[in-house]
């Protein structure tokens, strides 16, 4: 009786938000530790989990032992850290960092005719990948920064690095002597991202972050790669009977770019999960 | 003569102070709800439930029951439980087994029910107890009560649908708690008969207990209001404002039932009677204990039940039960602080528009009662207000000294000063009486100045200074057939106040303090938002809080899931302890866990704030006068300038949602007013952390700093 007459009544008067003391207990500092992840979808082409031929999922790379290596890329992951700081009750502002390991999966054989007998087996691309952001995070009405619900923006530079530190391979016996001749600057785009995230907090310091990431991001900067491509397949190529051709050097430029853009900024849903330290 | 007066004196009604729990509290208002279940398990066999449904109803029938042992309303070794658990022993000087299994407490509230429950605990309330007649009416619906949990009549009557929304009124509660099927209720009014006659009662007074019920939606008494009861030395109201006629009492014993839990009055009478021939020995006491001690209970039943009214708002219903009263007791002082109250009451809920939730419709109420209520309803604002003044200074000229009444008359001074339509100086300085006995002694005097002026016409004109002595004469009656006006009659309702510089200067004070009240608003109003809030938190001057029991309720769907519910109540005590010490704000712990070990001296704190609390929750912006106003002022020597802290809030869990809303108010006892209230609706578990990041953002808010 009591508690309905009062909540009724009472919902007139309320205490509003001019205190200084916001955050968590008074916290205002928070350091997270995320990955964000999806599985790859082609656009167009696949899902990796169905489609059993694995087109454009395998990634074929070489240990430093020369080792041959075969791996089906179904799932991208990086791993990023940020610090925010609540400014409000309802917003913290912030950066972030993301590192991830990339490596460009082969390309379709099914689409390149030309390879379909080749038994090509050529080392992926592989590129460090850096985001710097700036993040804005902002709550919801039931929520008090930096916990609970929140929607997150994020605006910053993407910059591809090639790793030249791989053994890059045409095949076991095989060395690609010139990888990238060209590639002197990085690669970059800006990646933009909108996200939803639960905060729960486990307990005054830890939070458990779960939640879902809207990516994408243009292009910004065309690498001087040369037209001809990444490798000198001529070699290669010549020798299994191939015709040469621009088209059908594995990694050409527009090839490269196309692939970036695919790889980066076309899977834009992704899922976000990791643990925030509110100080 | 003399020796059955200081018997009957018992009680000193001259002192009479509101009813409250007394000596040690039992263990039932403290021990936690799990292990009543627990005990209530190996106690008794339910064959008919499977473990699931017991746990079910158990839970159910403990956790309502627990809501009302810790709301307040509930009276333990009190003048009242005492005798109902004395009348109780007589019923079971036999039975001593039985008698170790129940438990016999009184419900502060006037609706005329008694109920048992399934642990043996049965409740009679203040209602029925202003209602009986003897002491063998008591001891039958003791006795029918028992024959409830004998019978196991509360288990046999939980079903699925059987289903008490917390939400509703504690006296919506008691009612359905007390609901059995029909064959339940005529095996019980059966059975009790047995008990009660063994105990040595009389026959006779087995039926009339049944009048009881019959008529327990009348007032405790039937008496004629007469036409002239408002009227004092200083206050005339006019017999017109009375109805002519009151209405009657209709009641139909043998109404249909068919949709009622209850079987009808007649059918229960019918069968009751028959259950009379079998037996042959009866006893023929209408009392066992003292005749006088049962008066002694059944006046402070009724005046509780004032008290109750109060609380209630139902102010014309309070001056009804007060007019029966001071038959018995003239000039009680209990009672004419009481009558201050009901005539503030009325005359705020008057100035706030509300007035027709204090007094009964007119159409609806049944016998003498019904002329307090014509005649309050007839009174124009005006007319009403000053009556009230006029009343409350009559009552604070008997008690100069008290606190009380000085706060009630400034109330009512600013009630005053607040209708426009008031003015001291349209007020006559002459009591009714005394300008009717002018009136006529000037209508007098103008027949014969009439029959002079008409001789002396004759004779001689009048002189220049004859006609100037006649019109200074201030003649009243100004034609020899004029009647003196009745419907001003509260103008002369003042006459002793008129000039008095005192009284003028309260008003003037009053007006000043609604212009700055006004002024205040409209500052207020022209501040931005964040200026306002500001000022709230400026204006929040809290280092003293009293914590009460937070009323909390998880569920799992709709039902009630008890180790949550205790989870969470826990972590929210546990919290507020931990912030108010962040805080720097000193708490006084009224709850009811086993760090406060809750003693009868916070019960009766506890449910003198619940009660207040309940008074003013309807009406949060009038400004409503504490009851229990001198117990208010006792907790606030006590606990200094604390305000009170409530919280309540509800967790829902299904399989697919998890929500919780958590409340929070602090309220101000010294003016009453709401200091902050914060609404929580989230959907989240109710952790620990969680609950302590709310509160600890509740704090801060609030304004304070660690």
């Amino acid at each position: 009786m009591m508690r309905n007459v009062l909540s009724i009544i009472f919902l007139v008067i309320s205490i509003g938000t001019f205190a200084q003391d916001f955050g968590f207990f008074g916290k205002k500092n928070v350091v997270t530790f995320h990955s964000t992840g999806n599985m790859r979808v082609l656009s167009g082409v696949s899902i990796p989990i169905i489609d059993k031929d694995r087109n454009g999922y395998t990634i074929n790379r070489y240990t430093s032992t020369n080792r041959y290596n075969e791996s089906s890329k179904l799932f991208r992951y990086d791993l990023r850290a940020a610090y925010k700081r609540v400014i409000s009750r309802r917003m913290a502002i912030g950066f972030e960092f993301g590192y991830e390991k990339f490596r460009l999966p082969s390309i379709d054989a099914s689409s390149y005719s030309e390879y379909a007998n080749t038994s090509a087996r050529t080392s992926a691309p592989t590129f460090n990948n850096f985001s710097y952001l700036l993040v804005v995070e902002l709550f919801g009405d039931g929520s008090i920064a930096p916990v609970g619900v929140s929607s997150s923006f994020g605006i910053g530079p993407k910059f591809y690095a090639f790793d030249f530190n791989e053994n890059y391979r045409y095949s076991q016996s095989t060395e690609i002597v010139n990888v990238f001749p060209e590639y002197d600057n990085n690669m970059m785009s800006i990646e933009l991202f909108w996200d939803l995230t639960y905060r729960v907090p486990i307990n005054r310091v830890l939070a458990f972050d779960l939640g879902l990431r809207i990516r994408s991001g243009f292009l910004l900067k065309r690498s001087t790669v040369s037209k001809e491509g990444i490798i000198d397949g001529g070699e290669f190529y010549s020798s299994s009977g191939a015709t040469l051709n621009e088209d059908n050097y594995e990694w050409t430029k527009s090839n490269l770019r196309n692939r970036l853009n695919t790889e980066n900024l076309g899977n834009v849903f992704n899922l976000k999960a990791g643990l925030s330290f509110i100080l | 003569m003399l020796l059955s007066s200081a018997l009957y004196g018992q009680v000193n009604f001259e002192k009479y102070r509101p009813l409250r729990a007394e000596g040690k509290i039992p263990a039932v208002f403290t021990e936690s709800i799990q292990d009543k279940i627990e005990h209530d398990k190996s106690e008794k066999e339910r064959q008919k439930m499977d473990e699931a449904v017991e746990q079910q109803f158990l839970t159910h029938i403990h956790y309502n029951i627990d809501e009302m042992l810790h709301s307040g309303i509930i009276l333990y070794g009190d003048a009242t439980s005492k005798y109902v658990n004395d009348v109780a022993a007589k019923l079971l000087a036999t039975n001593s087994k039985l008698k170790r299994k129940l438990q016999f407490y009184v419900i502060k509230s006037n609706i005329t029910n008694a109920l048992s429950t399934d642990q043996g605990i049965i409740f009679v309330t203040l209602g029925l107890l202003s209602q009986i007649e003897n002491e063998a009416q008591l001891a039958y619906v003791l006795s029918h009560e028992i024959a409830h949990y004998t019978e196991s009549h509360v288990e046999k009557a939980y079903t699925e649908k059987f289903d008490i929304n917390v939400n509703s009124s504690y006296d919506e509660r008691i009612r359905k708690l007390s609901s059995y099927s029909k064959d339940n209720e005529l095996e019980a009014d059966r059975l009790g008969i047995d008990l009660y006659r063994k105990a040595g009662y009389a026959e006779s007074e087995l039926l009339s207990a049944f009048d009881v019920l019959t008529y327990s939606y009348l007032p405790f008494d039937e008496e004629p209001l007469p036409k002239t009861y408002f009227n004092t030395d200083l206050l005339f109201v006019p017999d017109y404002v009375f109805p002519e006629e009151i209405n009657k009492i209709q009641v139909d014993e043998d109404y249909d039932d068919s949709k009622s839990s209850h079987p009808n009055i007649r059918k229960r009478k019918d069968q009751v009677m028959d259950e009379l021939e079998k037996h042959s020995s009866w006893g023929n006491a209408q009392f066992l204990l003292s005749e006088d001690r049962f008066k002694d209970v059944r006046s402070i039943a009724r005046f509780e039940s004032v008290r109750i009214d109060l609380l209630d708002n139902q102010f014309g219903t309070a001056l009804y039960s007060i007019f029966l009263l001071e038959r018995d007791f003239p000039n009680n002082e209990y009672l004419n602080k009481c009558k201050a109250q009901a005539w503030y009451g009325l005359a705020l809920f008057k100035s706030e528009g509300e007035f027709s939730r204090t007094v009964e419709k007119i159409s609806s109420v049944e016998g003498e009662s019904h002329a307090i209520h014509y005649a309050l309803r007839k009174l124009t604002k005006l007319q009403l207000l000053t009556v009230a003044a006029r009343n409350i200074l009559d009552i604070d000229m008997l008690y100069p000294e008290s606190k009380e009444m000085s706060v009630l008359k400034k109330n009512m001074a600013l009630l005053l000063a607040d209708y426009s339509k008031f003015s001291i100086s349209n007020y006559y300085d002459v009591t009714y009486e005394i300008a009717l006995e002018e009136f006529e002694k000037s209508k007098i005097e103008l027949a014969q100045d009439t029959i002079i002026e008409d001789v002396v016409e004759d004779d001689k004109e009048l002189s220049k200074y004859d006609k100037i002595k006649n019109k200074r004469d201030d003649k009243i009656a100004t034609s020899i057939d004029e009647e003196f006006e009745t419907k001003n009659f509260h103008l002369y309702a003042l006459s002793d106040v008129v000039n008095d510089e005192l009284f003028k200067r309260s008003l003037r004070m009053a007006r000043n303090e609604i212009d700055d009240r006004e002024a205040e608003d409209l500052r207020i109003r022209s501040m931005t938002r964040k200026q306002r809030l500001k000022s709230d938190v400026d204006k929040r001057d809290i280092k003293q809080m009293v914590m009460l029991d937070p009323m909390y309720t998880a569920y799992y769907y709709s039902s009630i899931d008890l180790e949550k519910t205790m989870e969470i109540e826990k972590n929210i005590i546990a919290t507020y302890r931990e912030m108010s010490t962040d805080f720097g704000i000193e708490l006084f712990d009224a709850t009811n866990d086993e760090k406060s070990n809750l003693d009868t001296y916070a019960y009766n704190q506890r449910a003198i704030i619940l009660d207040y609390i309940r008074q003013r929750a309807e009406y949060e912006d009038m400004r409503m006068f504490p009851v229990d106003f001198e117990y208010l002022d006792e907790f606030k020597k006590n606990y200094g300038d604390s305000r009170v802290l409530l919280v309540f809030g509800d967790f829902v869990k299904t399989l697919a949602t998890k929500k919780m809303t958590l409340t929070t108010l602090i309220v101000n006892l010294e003016t009453g007013e709401l200091e902050a209230f914060d609404y929580i609706g989230v959907k989240r578990k109710p952790r620990k952390v969680v609950l302590e990041y709310y509160i600890y953002d509740f704090f801060a808010r609030m304004g304070f700093k660690r």
